[in-house]
């Protein structure tokens, strides 16, 4: 189960426009307006479009869209690799298009890691050489560099294979080099550009719960991009759905799963294991008492599907405070689960 | 050089075809003229309309050279420190390698670097060798070692090969330093292409004799000379594997807190090792391509053993230095290529222990020590002595006199002849031709191929080719390269078909074209004197020699690269295997075939430019002329008018291949 986060946010847009001319970054006027004849006209293209969110300190958050719908450009916008366009973006309450080369460049280097889809491991030097790369550009004395690579090595899982190359390593473990050297530094904020997307489905499935795990020992501010619906009901406290270059809704996996805004999310919702999603709170109905002993707002309809479907008059529910939000039923629960069913 | 793109069939109008029949029929037109009225302007442009570029030219460069002062300083002593600088490393490891070599120390006085005992040299290479490319790699290097020294070259190879490695050394890092700038600043592109290509377009001693006003005549100068002409791969090649680096790699240096120059130094051009070294592979071979050219003026080593000796008629001699230098080229081609290709591999550093890691380094070293300690009793390690010296020179060269003495009337038929039904009549009809009718119909062609401006451009170069007075030279460049492109064609094109029809025989073509390519043009000119002494047979000859190589290699590729569905698809229809190959294969494989012939004549310009050297009469040996008188002002100009001549040919034949096979595919829809 996923610790419930709601830390004050970290990374902030307001507003974010990112936009291309035919070649590269377009010159754009500040009085332009932002419209899709206006734009079309000076033959450009919004790649992100009109983005305000918060991400919190400890959550994972994750964008998720179809391949072309703007992810990874907004996340260079928040890392300022491909400066946004329109709109500000602030880390740590600081904007970053404020900030000067170097202290951008120290920015990044002491509060950023990022895991790349390509790994964009370094072929001419050694896993461990790799993964130590950032604490050299950092300056840290080789004492500190030898320790804390050994750490992350163990973190990952790559003993024995310090000394090899990343022309001799399989598919995933080139990503546990890439997620190794990205926390080498002990960033704050880790962002991830489809990291497992390049992976076979198993290796995948490993990797996720290894993030998992990370993350339930680090805490990191994580921005996870990635194409894949179930990834990201796996890993998600929130999602962010985008959809040519717009966020169309930000929510829990639960709440996008109960509530979906439009019909494009109802589509990536639709075939999503709901018993592995839903928690008995989402379907308390407060007007019930219920009968027999509580069951926690948090606990997943999965884990407690036997008591409910025993029960005629509902369970009750409880939240973490103790107090009573109602009662679950038989029929709540078949109604979230046969929502799927209803669709076209 | 980069062939431009035809212009689409959409953009070629109407009026760049009507301008180029005007200027057909204006060709036409200075014919007739010329007939009726030989020696008109149109036909042989008046002494009075032409225009002395070659005395101002000089005389501005020793102005340069000799009276202007930058800032108090005049720019000859800026050239003579700057001569200084260079030739120190190359003092420094000629020194080590050939010749004992003193050093002014401040304290101790003047003290003589002690050269390397040629066993050393034989066991640190050997190791190299070992390193790099395993068992065979040694056999061939060894080998090679062995061959100079028991030929008596060792001293002439090891001047050879010291300039080899300090203008290598000096090409990679120059190339590196403005691939890195032109990366950095892409406008700078638009320059830096065409500088490199003019740079290694223009003859070698054309751009000798400006060097030599300015540094003399010597090995400064031929070594300034070869880091220009080899260096431009390495700035090309850092460049290119900058920009191909994956974007990703690029964020991530971004994103670890990288400098700007640590981004590039650090972590871009390192991740592209493969492709610097290729680029490496390219300085080493075309460095020593011209070290040998440039030995010939004086400063010694194995190409001015080659030119004397062929000078002197003495082939056995020419023959076994000639091998020496072929020999050389392999190894050195084939050691940088195998740094190339090597893949990383973690059992070779698993060792913390920094011995363990470099024991193989540590044992060649050690034992090149002992065998330097050895020497001082054993002077055999030293020197190679003379009297274990073996040459066969006298045997090949009675050999050779004696084959061309039994072979004479043959041999003499042959130049006979190739001069009376072949040579002769080409000549007489560039030279007959009227200069402006040659320009016109060079103009014509690039009209109807790229459209109006690039015509112009086109004519515009010929007029000052003729304006310059260089018009009869030219053609009598124009006239060797266009039969040895014919020949090469001929020769080569069969060749390829034969090679594409049967795998066995590609492979064994495949790695004779490869040693072919890794050949110093110099060599080429070996045979053919020997054979036919000097004159302008063995210049085409050699000429056809050098340009074989594309015309069998892009035959050989357009041919086998026919999709087998379609060969099938053409079997099942009932067609003999002569019928695929005649109406399917080859015309399917032509516009392949005609890249290779533009690739073709661009060889044979660059094998042009020394032929002069045994006999050739174009504008070829204006340059070496200016080489002998130190005229700089001729030696660049008429390189000028050969970097025109190249350029305007290649892009009317590679502009024909693209239109060509752009038409096919509008065929085929
Ligand atoms: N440097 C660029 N120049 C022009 N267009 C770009 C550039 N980068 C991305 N785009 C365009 O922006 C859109 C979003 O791209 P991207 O953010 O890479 O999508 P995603 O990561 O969601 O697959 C795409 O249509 C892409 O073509
Ligand atoms: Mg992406």
């Amino acid at each position: 189960m996923k610790p419930d986060v709601s830390g004050p946010a970290v990374i902030r847009c307001r507003g974010v426009w990112k936009i291309f001319g035919r070649s590269g970054v377009a010159r754009l006027d500040d009085r332009d307006a932002l419209d899709d004849a206006a734009l079309s006209a000076k033959g450009l293209s919004a790649a992100v479009r009109d983005v305000t969110l918060d991400v919190a300190r400890g959550e994972i958050f994750v964008i998720m869209g179809l391949s072309g719908s703007g992810k990874s450009t907004l996340m260079r916008c928040m890392t300022h690799l491909g400066p946004a366009s329109r709109g500000e973006v602030l880390i740590e309450g600081q904007e970053i298009a404020g900030l000067s080369s170097d202290e951008l460049r120290i920015i990044r280097r002491d509060k950023m890691g990022m895991v790349f889809q390509d790994f964009a491991l370094m072929p001419h030097k050694t896993v461990q050489r790799n993964i130590a790369f950032p604490l050299e550009v950092a300056g840290a004395p080789p004492a500190i560099i030898a320790a804390r690579t050994a750490e992350l090595i163990g973190l990952v899982g790559l003993e024995g294979r310090e000394q090899y190359y990343p022309s001799e390593l399989s598919g995933g473990q080139k990503q546990r080099v890439g997620i190794a050297r990205s926390l080498v530094n002990n960033p704050r904020i880790w962002f991830l550009d489809e990291p497992f997307s390049a992976l076979d489905p198993i290796i995948r499935y490993e990797l996720q719960t290894e993030l998992l795990r990370l993350q339930k020992e680090l805490a990191k501010t994580v921005v996870f991009v990635t194409h894949d619906f179930d990834e990201a009901i796996r890993l998600a406290n929130r999602i962010a759905i985008m959809r040519d270059g717009r966020v169309i809704q930000i929510d829990t996996p639960e709440r996008l799963v109960l509530a979906p805004a439009d019909d494009y999310v109802r589509r990536f919702t639709r075939r999503v294991d709901r018993l592995a999603i839903l928690t008995v709170g989402a379907l308390a109905d407060p007007s019930q008492a219920g009968e027999g002993e509580p069951l926690a707002a948090s606990a997943l309809v999965r884990d407690v599907l036997g008591r409910i479907l025993s029960t005629s008059r509902g369970t009750p529910v409880v939240d973490a405070a103790g107090r009573l939000r109602g009662a679950v039923t038989k029929e709540a629960v078949a109604a979230a689960l046969s929502v799927c069913e209803a669709l076209p | 050089m980069t062939a431009g793109t035809p212009t689409s069939g959409r953009r070629r109008d109407s009026s760049a075809s009507s301008i180029s029949y005007v200027l057909l029929a204006l060709a036409a037109l200075t014919v007739a003229v010329s007939i009726i009225w030989p020696g008109n302007p149109t036909h042989r442009l008046p002494a009075s309309w032409q225009l002395d570029l070659m005395r101002p030219t000089t005389q501005a460069i020793r102005y340069v050279s000799s009276d202007l002062s930058i800032a108090g300083i005049e720019v000859s002593e800026i050239t003579r420190a700057f001569a200084r600088l260079v030739e120190w490393p190359l003092l420094f490891v000629q020194g080590l390698l050939a010749a004992p070599f003193t050093v002014e120390v401040p304290v101790i006085g003047s003290t003589v670097l002690p050269t390397m005992p040629w066993s050393v040299v034989v066991v640190l290479v050997a190791a190299l060798a070992h390193w790099l490319g395993g068992v065979r790699l040694t056999l061939l290097s060894t080998a090679t070692l062995l061959y100079f020294a028991v030929l008596g070259l060792w001293t002439s190879a090891m001047y050879t090969l010291s300039a080899v490695i300090v203008s290598v050394a000096c090409g990679v890092v120059i190339g590196l330093l403005l691939g890195v700038a032109v990366y950095r600043h892409p406008r700078l592109e638009a320059v830096a292409n065409p500088v490199y290509d003019t740079l290694q377009t223009l003859p070698v001693f054309s751009y000798l004799v400006p060097l030599v006003v300015f540094f003399g005549l010597g090995p400064v100068t031929a070594l300034v000379a070869t880091i220009i002409y080899a260096m431009p791969p390495m700035a090309r090649v850092t460049t290119l594997a900058l920009k191909s680096a994956p974007s990703t790699l690029f964020e991530f240096a971004r994103m670890a807190g990288c400098t700007p120059s640590a981004e590039i130094w650090h972590v871009l051009l390192p991740s592209r090792m493969r492709d610097l070294l290729i680029g490496v592979n390219q300085v080493i071979m075309l460095s020593l391509a011209t070290v040998v050219i440039a030995s010939t003026i004086g400063a010694g080593g194995l190409g001015n053993d080659v030119l004397r000796a062929l000078k002197s008629l003495r082939f056995g001699t020419a023959l076994e230095a000639g091998l020496a230098i072929t020999l050389m080229a392999i190894t050195m081609d084939r050691m940088s290529r195998a740094l190339a290709t090597r893949r990383p591999d973690h059992t070779r550093v698993s060792s913390p222990q920094f011995l363990v890691r470099h024991a193989h380094g540590a044992a060649a070293l050690a034992l090149g020590a002992l065998l330097w300690a050895l020497s001082t009793l054993l002077p055999q390690l030293h020197t190679y002595p003379a009297e274990w010296t073996l040459s066969t020179a006298n045997v090949i060269g009675e050999a050779v006199q004696s084959f061309n003495r039994e072979h004479a009337a043959g041999i003499t038929a042959v130049r006979d002849g190739m001069t009376v039904t072949v040579m002769r009549p080409v000549r007489d009809l560039f030279s007959a031709a009227p200069w402006l009718c040659v320009a016109m119909l060079a103009a014509a062609a690039g009209t109807a191929l790229y459209g109006v401006s690039r015509g112009a451009v086109i004519l515009a170069l010929l007029i000052a080719v003729a304006v310059a007075g260089l018009w009869p030279h030219a053609m009598l460049s124009l006239y060797l390269v266009a039969i040895a492109s014919v020949f090469a064609l001929l020769i080569g094109a069969p060749i390829g078909t034969l090679a594409a029809l049967s795998p066995r025989l590609g492979r064994v073509v495949d790695v004779a074209v490869d040693t072919l390519q890794t050949l110093p043009a110099f060599v080429y000119l070996v045979p053919t004197v020997v054979l036919f002494s000097v004159g302008e047979l063995p210049a085409l000859l050699s000429i056809t020699l050098y340009a074989i190589a594309p015309a069998i290699r892009y035959t050989q590729h357009g041919l086998s690269g026919v999709e087998p569905s379609v060969l099938e698809a053409a079997a099942m229809a009932g067609a003999t295997r002569t019928q695929i190959l005649t109406r399917v294969q080859l015309p399917l494989a032509m516009p392949h075939i005609v890249l290779g012939a533009s690739q073709t004549l661009v060889m044979a310009f660059s094998m042009l430019a020394i032929t002069s050297l045994v006999g050739s009469r174009g504008l070829e040996i204006l340059t070496l002329e200016a080489l002998g008188k130190v005229d700089p002002g001729k030696g660049l100009v008429a390189g000028l008018g050969i970097v025109i001549l190249t350029i305007v040919v290649d892009r009317l034949v590679s502009g024909a291949a693209g239109r060509w096979s752009w038409e096919r595919e509008r065929e085929r829809g």
